[in-house]
């Protein structure tokens, strides 16, 4: 998948098997549907997750391996002392699935962000499928976004460049100025 | 996996690790339990020994939250507090036997 290939990878140990924790759109969108929880408000404290949240993540990033895992048997992999390295592939996950921090945004992030917008900019702006941005971590979103303004700010500049090649008159020009451009002829005279 | 268990008031009540009922349990209870397993043996407080409790409990029918609050008194914490870490205790994978051969 194409996230775990654009992505930092983080496994995690669990259940006697070695796991890749990708923390896509997909996983997101679930997370908010598990909780209940405003992901996109930042409600999900990664780095004081609850039971419930670190259940969700955990569940959801390993069900994009393996489709049929329960929520039931990713409960009975977690065990106290499995607790402190879970958490630690969450937070990394995490970090390296989210978009580095906006500068030209007060904050560092824009607020007021829902999912269906994110939706309809990945689908309309970008042109992903819905399958594309399920799997696409928020951080690779942000750097499509990135080289299409850079292709919009290229083609704004090209097109910049043509009117100042051109002449510029230097007072306003007049009816007279108009007739003799046009070789001291008008239409209306012949 | 072995139960742990504490019994109050000649009712036995037993724990068992479960960290899907821990999950489902935090909306009841109104507090993060992953938060209150580390607290254990270091400072945790009363609403999170109650949610604890609670979400272990095997049971069944479990008692609901409000009936099981009595059950909190100054001579019966240490005993829960002891039964419940046993349960969290008891999930701990034991390590492999290692088998030497005899020479």
């Amino acid at each position: 998948m194409i996230a775990e290939r654009l992505t930092r990878a983080v496994k995690l140990q669990l259940g006697g098997a070695e796991w890749p924790i990708t923390i896509t759109h997909d996983v997101l969108l679930g997370l908010e549907e598990e909780t209940g929880a405003d992901v996109l408000g930042g409600e999900i404290d990664v780095w004081r997750p609850s039971a419930s949240s670190l259940l969700a993540i955990v569940w959801l990033a390993l069900r994009r391996t393996r489709r049929q895992l329960s929520r039931a048997q990713a409960a009975a992999w977690i065990v106290p002392v499995s607790v402190p390295a879970i958490q630690a592939a969450i937070v990394e996950a995490w970090a390296a699935a989210m978009p580095d921090p906006d500068p030209t945004v007060a904050g560092g992030s824009p607020k007021n962000l829902r999912w269906a917008q994110a939706y309809a900019m990945a689908r309309v702006d970008l042109g992903l499928t819905e399958g594309e941005w399920l799997s696409m971590t928020p951080r690779v979103v942000q750097e499509l976004f990135r080289r299409r303004l850079e292709l919009m700010k290229r083609e704004e500049s090209l097109h910049g460049i043509v009117p100042e090649k051109s002449p510029v008159p230097s007072r306003n020009l007049t009816g007279e100025d108009i007739i003799a451009a046009m070789g001291g002829k008008t239409y209306l005279r012949g | 996996m072995q139960n742990s268990s504490v019994t109050i008031d000649g009712t036995k009540y037993e724990f068992k690790w479960d960290f899907d009922e821990l999950a489902e349990a935090e909306e009841i209870v109104g507090c993060n339990l992953l938060q209150a397993v580390g607290n254990l043996g270091r400072g945790i407080s009363a609403k999170e020994l109650r949610g604890l409790f609670y979400a272990l409990l095997v049971n069944r029918p479990r008692p609901a939250l409000e009936s099981i609050k009595p059950l909190f008194r100054l001579d019966t914490l240490p005993r829960i507090a002891t039964a419940i870490g046993g349960a969290c205790m008891a999930a701990v994978p034991k390590p492999a036997k290692v088998m030497r051969k005899k020479s």
